[in-house]
């Protein structure tokens, strides 16, 4: 790990723009539909789905490892400079930094250390593995609830990390609001701790789980755009989950001599493209865009929900809950990557405020819903 | 197996002893505001779990109905009021906690009828499927415990709250047409569970409920809280309109309110009413295959229809 640390360390000193100031926390997407449903009309708006966003964003939208555009033809658009001036952002290039919000949302960032996340010594010990770090700080998750769930659910790396994003969305709650109005706000403070203190997972209470299995289905269906205690952004709640799944892949080493990484880069010769997806295998996460991260978290899921059924073994109230978290919460992950789902949901919220008509709105939903009977007929 | 007439015999004595009991200590059950995305959450996994249990219903009964039917099963499902609520107590020196769901309404299957027959409601209006304008009869009831099977199996732990049996004392609602609102089904479900020894009196009750908490539903949390020395808060969402929100806990009340609604109606509008998916709780359930969504992700060109 040495050469990784010496990579942190020398990152750390070196003035990149990309980690020099705070980024904006304007929910720059948000108001991107909003502004183009109000200035195109909800035809022109909502023409492009997903493949055409994504082309937009990156370089080659079929590698995991895509660079991202130096062009992108957003920025081209007539519509561009007016949409940016009417954002609150308080920035000297406010179109560099609208354009790295809808990056950071859109999935199309990597983990890379000193590049795309700050590495420090004192994360460097608390995840014990630079690469380790570099997921997990991107993913927004503190070491202490890392580890711990983790230990409590074993091998299920994807369990555990939807567990992990759900503890850590409750600590963040349970900091930002006064405790006086945590009851009326539903926080309960004492699901963290109790988890926290646990060291056997069978005293894990089915309603401390379902309480977290809430919170993330609510984060994971949300349209809304976060910030944490400190007021930094925070990635969608899809991308998050699976960045901490790619951490854990992490910390639990390869076979192959190594890993997949040399340095921030795709060890050469390592399976890109359809032949990584297809065998499933892992990636060099930090290299991986976020997108390609989340795809990688689909398999990783099934295969491990595929075994959880073992011989001659009658299903216990621990596995219906086990299977709620896979096929209720986080199967919720497939579609995140979906502007189309996106869309409608924010459409569907202009409509209520009466900007857009029903018909619409229905003609948004429509899409999505033509989409989602093609995944899941 | 005590008979049933024994049985409402000792509830009276409990409930009467109970309230003997409580003239030293009369627990409180305050009715609060409730608001943020933590509310919006645990109302909308409960809806969904009711949203589910008619799905599972209709599979099993093999029912499909017309546009019609459709309206007032949608109406049944997303205007009904959800409920969860805890109830934290302490046994041998520790802290347990049983947590309770409930819906509004009668039975499922008194929907069904409705939708078959096209029955009015009691009020002449015709049948909407809500609860409020409903009186439960014993038949219902029975119906109603007997959709169990529908739901997830109650633990210890965690139990829906159907409609009981009706009785003359105890926790009751003192307007007949509240008898199935889903707090007041919860805190009969309380009462019997602290009858029949399955948690202690005296506990703590943190409870969260998708309306206003209308007063027959708060004098029934009156009889609960000093009739079994209970304390703890109710914390109501306020629907948009219901009263002018005087300050900014009702405004973000409004706000949650309007939040679930829209959640609850997205969930029923995909998965019960226009492309109807039927659920089936026996079946093992699989994630979807991943290769219709990785083709989805490389589509360029523009999809074909879908379901026409």
């Amino acid at each position: 790990m040495k050469p990784l640390l010496r990579l942190a360390c020398l990152a750390a000193l070196l003035p990149l723009p990309v980690l020099a100031a705070e980024p904006t926390t304007v929910d720059v997407y948000r108001e991107l539909v909003r502004h183009r449903t109000a200035t195109l009309g909800v035809d022109k708006a909502f023409a492009r789905g997903t493949r055409s966003y994504v082309s937009s964003f990156l370089e080659n939208p079929d590698s995991q490892y895509s660079a991202l555009r130096d062009d992108p033809p957003i920025t081209n658009e007539v519509w561009w400079y007016d949409f940016v001036d009417s954002l609150p952002i308080d920035a000297a290039n406010k179109s560099q930094a609208a354009l790295e919000m809808l990056q950071w949302q859109g999935g199309f960032t990597k983990a890379r250390i000193g590049v795309d996340v700050v590495v420090d010594d004192a994360s460097f010990v608390a995840f014990r593995n630079g690469y380790v770090a570099a997921n997990a700080i991107k993913a927004g998750v503190d070491a202490d609830i890392f580890w711990k769930a983790r230990d409590l659910n074993g091998a299920m790396s994807t369990l555990a990390a939807g567990q992990a994003v759900a503890l850590q969305l409750l600590r963040d709650q349970v900091r930002s609001h006064a405790p006086e109005t945590h009851e009326a706000r539903g926080i309960k403070a004492e699901v963290l701790a109790r988890y926290l203190k646990e060291t056997n997972p069978e005293r894990l209470t089915e309603s401390d789980l379902t309480y977290l299995a809430d919170l993330l289905r609510f984060a994971l269906s949300d349209n809304a755009f976060t910030i944490d205690a400190k007021g930094r952004r925070q990635l969608p709640a899809a991308y998050r989950v699976a960045r901490v799944a790619a951490a854990y892949a992490d910390s639990a080493g390869y076979f192959s001599p190594g890993g997949y990484c040399l340095g921030n880069d795709p060890r050469p010769g390592s399976p890109q493209g359809s032949d990584a997806a297809e065998y499933n295998i892992p990636l060099c996460f930090v290299a991986a865009t976020d997108r390609a991260v989340q795809s990688w978290f689909r398999r990783k899921m099934r295969q491990e929900e595929a075994s959880v059924h073992r011989a001659h073994h009658r299903p216990d109230e621990s596995d219906r809950l086990v299977h709620f978290w896979f096929n209720a919460v986080l199967t919720l992950i497939d579609v995140a990557g979906f502007i189309e789902f996106a869309e409608a949901g924010l459409v569907s919220e202009l409509s209520t405020e009466g900007v857009v008509t029903e018909e619409e709105a229905a003609v948004v939903d429509e899409r999505a819903t033509q989409l989602s009977c093609r995944i899941r007929p | 197996m005590m008979h049933r007439t024994s049985f409402h015999c000792f509830r009276l004595g409990v409930f009467a002893l109970a309230l003997l009991a409580s003239a030293a200590h009369a627990g409180k059950i305050d009715i609060q505001i409730g608001f943020g995305d933590n509310v919006v959450a645990m109302l909308d996994s409960e809806s969904t779990l009711f949203a589910d249990a008619y799905r599972t219903a209709m599979t099993d009964k093999g029912l499909k109905f017309n546009r019609a039917g459709n309206s007032v099963l949608t109406r049944a499902t997303q205007g009904s009021t959800v409920a969860r609520v805890e109830y934290i107590y302490t046994q041998n020196g520790l802290e347990y906690s049983k947590y309770y769901y409930a819906r509004s309404g009668p039975a499922m299957e008194v929907t069904f009828d409705r939708i078959a027959h096209r029955a009015p409601a009691s009020d002449g209006s015709p049948g909407t499927g809500e609860s409020t304008a409903y009186e439960i009869t014993d038949d219902d009831i029975a119906k109603d415990i007997a959709e169990g099977k529908f739901y997830p199996r109650d633990t210890s732990r965690r139990t829906r709250a159907p409609n009981l049996k009706k009785v003359d004392n105890g926790v009751v609602a003192n307007d007949a047409k509240h008898a199935g609102d889903a707090e007041l089904k919860i805190f009969r479900k309380i009462e019997s569970d602290i009858a029949t020894k399955a948690v202690p009196r005296g506990g703590k009750l943190v409870g969260y409920v998708s309306k206003a908490v209308c007063s027959s539903c708060e004098n029934a949390a009156k009889l609960l809280a000093e009739a079994y020395d209970i304390d703890g808060s109710l914390y109501q969402l306020l629907e948009r309109g219901s009263e002018p929100p005087i300050d900014a806990m009702a405004i973000e009340s409004q706000k949650s309110s309007s939040a679930l609604k829209l959640r609850r109606q997205e969930y029923i509008k995909t998965h019960l009413t226009n492309r109807f998916v039927p659920l089936d709780r026996t079946a093992r359930v699989v994630p979807d295959p991943i290769e219709r969504l990785e083709a989805e992700e490389a589509r360029e060109m523009t999809a074909v229809p879908c379901g026409e």
